[in-house]
C-alpha cells in the first residue's frame, strides 16, 4: 500500500465504517472489562467474559480486519473491489450481529437472540468472502498474500458456521459431539485460520513496507502458508473425530511451525530495513508479535495448569497480539485512506497537511503508554489475583481506548481546511458535499 | 425600486437611465458618470455609500436625489468609517524609496481602464512596500480589489479632486506565501499553470528524470528512495507515477524534501521532488 491505488481504491463507504465500529467496540470493551473484573479470576465460559471475548474477536478485531482488507486487497491485486455495496452490507450485518451476539451472551439468553446475531454475523463472512474471491480472482498474479487473504476469509466462514452450530447446540443438541469441543475448534479456526492467516498476509505486506525494509525469502512466507494450513485442518479433523488428545500436539506444532516462517519472514524485513528508528506505529506492531510468541510459549502451561493460565492465553492473543497490531497499523492506514479521499479533488497550489497531520501524535503516545501500563497491570493483577491492579488496567485500557477512539473520529472527520492562497480549486461544491456526509 | 445605501450604482442606471445625470449633478467628482466607458467601470463595482464617499457628499444627499426620480429608499445601518487624520503605522513610517507612485488621472481622462496597469504595478513592487495611486477621487473599488489580497490601503485627500491612496503589500502576500516558505518541507498540490511554472523554475539540466509506472509497489518508493542521495547538490527529481505515493510523501518530507505533485488524472501523477537545504 506504498502507493494506495487511487483509481482503484474502494468507496469510503466500504471501508470507514468499519474504523469507527472498531472504535465503538473497543470502548465498550473498556467498559465491560471495569465491569467483569470482580470475574477475571473465575472460569474463562463464564457468559460476561464470553461477551468480551466476542467483542474483542468480532466488534473490534475482525470489524477492523475486514474494513483493512477492503482497502488492502484491491490494492495488492491491482483490480477494484468486487463490490463496495457488499462491503457496506456487511458492515451493517457484522455490526447489528455483534452488537446482538454480544447482548445476549451478556444477559445470557440462548436461543433465538443469539442465533439471529450469529446468522447476521455469519452472512456478514459469507458477503465478504465473496467480496474477497470475487477480487483475488479476477487478479492475475498469484500472491501468496492474495492466497492467505483468501483462506483466511474462508476459515472465517468456517468458524462463523461453526458458532452458529454451537449457539444451535445450546437450544437443539442434535450433535453428538461435547459442546465445549465445538468451542474449542470454533475458538481456534477463529483465530489460526481467521485472525492468523490474515495477519500474516496483510502484515508481510504493510510491515516491510513501513520499514522500509525487504525480505527476498518469499519462500518462508509459502512454507508458512501450508504449515498453518495443514495444521489447523489436522487439528479440525482431529478434534472433531478423537476429541482434543494428545494427537492434538501434531497439529499444534504444524500451526507454530507456520507461525516461525512467518515471523522469520518479519524478521529478516526487519533486519534489512532501510529505516531504523521505529515509529509509535511499528512499536506496537512490534509489541504484538512479541504477544504472539508468548502466547505459543505459554501453550504449554496453559495444557497443564488452571483457568488463571488460560485466561492469560486469551489476554496474550487478544488484548496482546490482535489489539496492539490493530491500534497501531490504524495509524498507518486510516489517516493514509481519509488524506486520499479528502485531497484528491483538489487541483490547486497549495500546501497540503501530512496524513500524519489529521491526528494527534501526543494522543498517539498516550495510548501506547496506557496500553503498555494496562496491559502490565492485568497481567500481575490476575497472576497474583489482586482486584486493585485489575480495577487499575482496566481504567488504563479504559483510557487508552478513549485516546484510540478520539484520533480515529479526528481523522474520520477530518475538513479539508483551505489555504487562503489556494489558487484554482476545480470541484470544491462537490467535495463540501462530501464531506458534509461523513 | 427599493434602495438603500449599498445598492449598487449599476442597479439605479439600470432601472432609470435619467438617473445617470441626477448623480452627476449630486458632486463634480461623480460627472464622470456621464462618460459611457467610465460609467460601465465603476458603476457595477460601486454602492451608493462607496458613492458617496468618492464624491465627497452624503448619503443623505442621494437619498433625496433618488427619491425625487420615483426610487423608494429604505435605511440601511451603514458603518462609517471613522473619519481619523491620523496616519496608519506603516504610512508614518514609509520611507520615499520604499513607494511606488502611479498617478493614473490621465489615463482616465483619456477614457482608458488603469486597473490592469495598477494591478501589474502591484504585483512587480516587493512585499512590504507601497504603491501610491494619485487619482482624482477615492479609488474605493480598487481598495476594496487589493484588500482581498491583503493589501492595507489608506486614503489622503490632497484637495476635493486629488486623492492619494496607498496601498501596502503584506510581508507574506498571498502571492509569495510559496516562495516564503520555501525553505521549508511540504507537500504541495500543483495546477497546469503552476506545474509549467515550476518547470521553467527547474530546466531540463538541473532535473533527473524517473518513470516508476512499470513497477510494482513498493518498488516505486524504494526506487525514489534510492535516487535521492545520489542526486547532485542543486539537482531536482521529476517522477513520472501512475498514482500519488501517500506514504513516500511523510517519508519526503522527513527526509527534508518538498514535494509538488501535479496530477493530470487519477492514474497520472507528475512529481517534482526538491531537497531544501538544511539550516543550523
Amino acid at each position: 500500500m506504498a502507493d494506495i491505488n487511487i483509481g482503484k481504491a474502494p468507496k469510503n463507504y466500504a471501508v470507514l465504517p468499519f474504523y469507527a465500529g472498531g472504535a465503538f467496540f473497543l470502548i465498550c470493551i473498556a467498559l465491560a472489562l471495569l465491569w467483569v473484573v470482580p470475574e477475571l479470576n473465575g472460569h474463562y465460559a463464564a457468559p460476561h467474559i464470553v461477551a468480551l471475548v466476542h467483542m474483542f474477536t468480532v466488534g473490534w478485531a475482525s470489524m477492523i480486519m475486514m474494513g483493512a482488507t477492503y482497502q488492502l486487497l484491491p490494492v495488492i491485486c491491482e483490480h477494484d473491489l468486487f463490490s463496495s455495496r457488499l462491503s457496506l452490507f456487511s458492515f451493517c450485518c457484522v455490526f447489528v450481529g455483534a452488537l446482538l451476539l454480544i447482548s445476549s451472551f451478556w444477559w445470557f439468553h440462548p436461543g433465538w437472540w443469539m442465533l439471529s446475531g450469529g446468522t447476521l454475523i455469519w452472512i456478514a463472512s459469507v458477503a465478504y468472502l465473496i467480496n474477497v474471491v470475487g477480487t483475488g480472482g479476477r487478479c492475475d498474479r498469484h500472491h501468496i498474500r492474495k492466497c492467505f487473504m483468501v483462506f483466511a476469509g474462508s476459515w472465517f466462514v468456517f468458524t462463523t458456521t461453526l458458532g452458529w452450530w454451537t449457539a444451535l447446540q445450546f437450544v437443539h443438541p442434535v450433535s453428538h459431539v461435547p459442546i465445549p469441543t465445538w468451542l474449542k475448534i470454533h475458538a481456534h479456526v477463529g483465530m489460526a485460520g481467521w485472525f492468523l492467516q490474515l495477519i500474516s498476509g496483510v502484515s508481510t505486506q504493510l510491515i516491510p513496507m513501513f520499514l522500509l525494509g525487504k525480505s527476498k525469502k518469499s519462500y518462508l512466507l509459502n512454507w508458512a502458508f501450508v504449515l498453518q494450513n495443514i495444521g489447523l485442518l489436522s487439528f479440525v479433523v482431529l478434534s472433531w473425530l478423537i476429541g482434543i488428545h494428545a494427537w492434538i500436539w501434531i497439529s499444534v506444532a504444524l500451526v507454530v511451525a507456520g507461525i516461525v516462517f512467518h515471523l522469520a519472514y518479519l524478521y529478516d524485513a526487519y533486519q534489512h530495513r532501510v529505516r531504523k528508528p521505529l515509529d509509535l506505529q511499528m512499536k506496537h506492531s512490534l509489541l504484538s508479535f512479541l504477544f504472539l510468541s508468548l502466547a505459543i510459549l505459554s501453550i504449554p502451561v496453559v495444557y497443564a495448569f488452571d483457568h488463571r493460565w488460560s485466561i492469560i492465553y486469551g489476554m496474550l492473543l487478544l488484548m496482546g497480539w490482535v489489539s496492539s497490531l490493530i491500534l497501531g497499523q490504524t495509524f498507518k492506514t486510516l489517516p493514509f485512506i481519509v488524506w486520499n479521499d479528502r485531497y484528491k479533488p483538489w487541483n490547486g497550489k497549495f500546501k497540503v497537511p501530512l496524513p500524519r497531520q489529521l491526528y494527534s501524535e501526543r494522543r498517539l503516545q498516550w495510548q501506547f503508554r496506557l496500553y503498555l501500563a494496562s496491559w502490565l497491570l492485568l497481567f500481575a493483577g490476575i497472576m497474583w489475583r489482586n482486584r486493585i491492579l485489575d480495577y487499575a488496567g482496566s481504567l488504563c485500557w479504559l483510557g487508552m481506548s478513549v485516546c484510540y477512539g478520539w484520533n480515529v473520529m479526528q481523522i474520520l472527520f477530518h475538513r479539508v481546511q483551505i489555504p487562503e492562497h489556494a489558487g484554482t480549486v476545480h470541484t470544491r461544491s462537490t467535495l463540501q458535499r462530501e464531506n458534509a456526509g461523513h | 425600486m427599493i434602495v438603500h445605501a449599498k445598492t449598487r450604482i449599476a442597479s439605479i442606471i439600470r432601472e432609470k437611465p435619467e438617473a445617470v445625470d441626477v448623480i452627476a449633478g449630486l458632486a463634480r467628482p461623480l460627472e464622470k458618470l456621464k462618460n459611457p466607458l467610465l460609467r460601465k467601470l465603476f458603476a457595477s463595482r460601486v454602492t451608493v455609500a462607496d458613492a458617496a464617499a468618492m464624491g465627497g457628499c452624503s448619503v443623505e444627499a442621494f437619498r433625496e436625489a433618488l427619491e425625487k426620480i420615483g426610487f423608494q429608499w429604505v435605511d440601511q445601518e451603514i458603518q462609517q468609517e471613522p473619519l481619523s487624520s491620523d496616519l496608519p503605522g506603516w504610512l508614518q513610517h514609509m520611507h520615499e524609496r520604499q513607494v511606488l507612485h502611479m498617478d493614473v488621472r490621465e489615463t482616465l481622462q483619456h477614457g482608458k481602464d488603469p486597473l490592469q496597469d495598477i494591478l501589474k504595478a502591484y504585483e512587480k513592487i516587493q512585499p512590504g512596500g507601497i504603491l501610491c495611486i494619485i487619482n482624482t477621487f477615492e479609488p474605493v473599488p480598487l481598495m476594496q480589489l487589493l484588500g482581498k489580497k491583503g493589501a492595507e490601503s489608506h486614503t489622503i485627500a490632497k484637495s476635493q479632486d486629488l486623492f492619494y491612496t496607498y496601498f501596502l503589500k503584506p510581508a507574506s502576500a498571498s502571492a509569495e506565501v510559496l516562495q516564503k516558505d520555501d525553505d521549508t518541507p511540504a507537500v504541495i498540490y500543483c495546477n497546469q499553470q503552476k506545474w509549467e511554472e515550476l518547470l521553467q523554475q527547474y530546466p531540463e539540466h538541473t532535473r533527473r528524470f524517473l518513470d516508476v509506472r512499470a513497477l510494482e509497489m513498493p518498488q516505486p518508493m524504494q526506487t525514489i528512495l534510492a535516487t535521492l542521495p545520489e542526486l547532485a547538490s542543486g539537482k531536482v527529481l521529476l517522477v513520472q507515477h501512475k498514482r500519488v505515493p501517500v506514504y513516500l510523501l511523510e517519508e519526503l518530507h522527513d527526509a527534508n524534501y518538498r514535494t509538488y505533485i501535479y496530477k493530470i488524472s487519477e492514474t497520472e501523477v507528475w512529481l517534482l521532488i526538491v531537497q531544501i537545504a538544511e539550516h543550523g
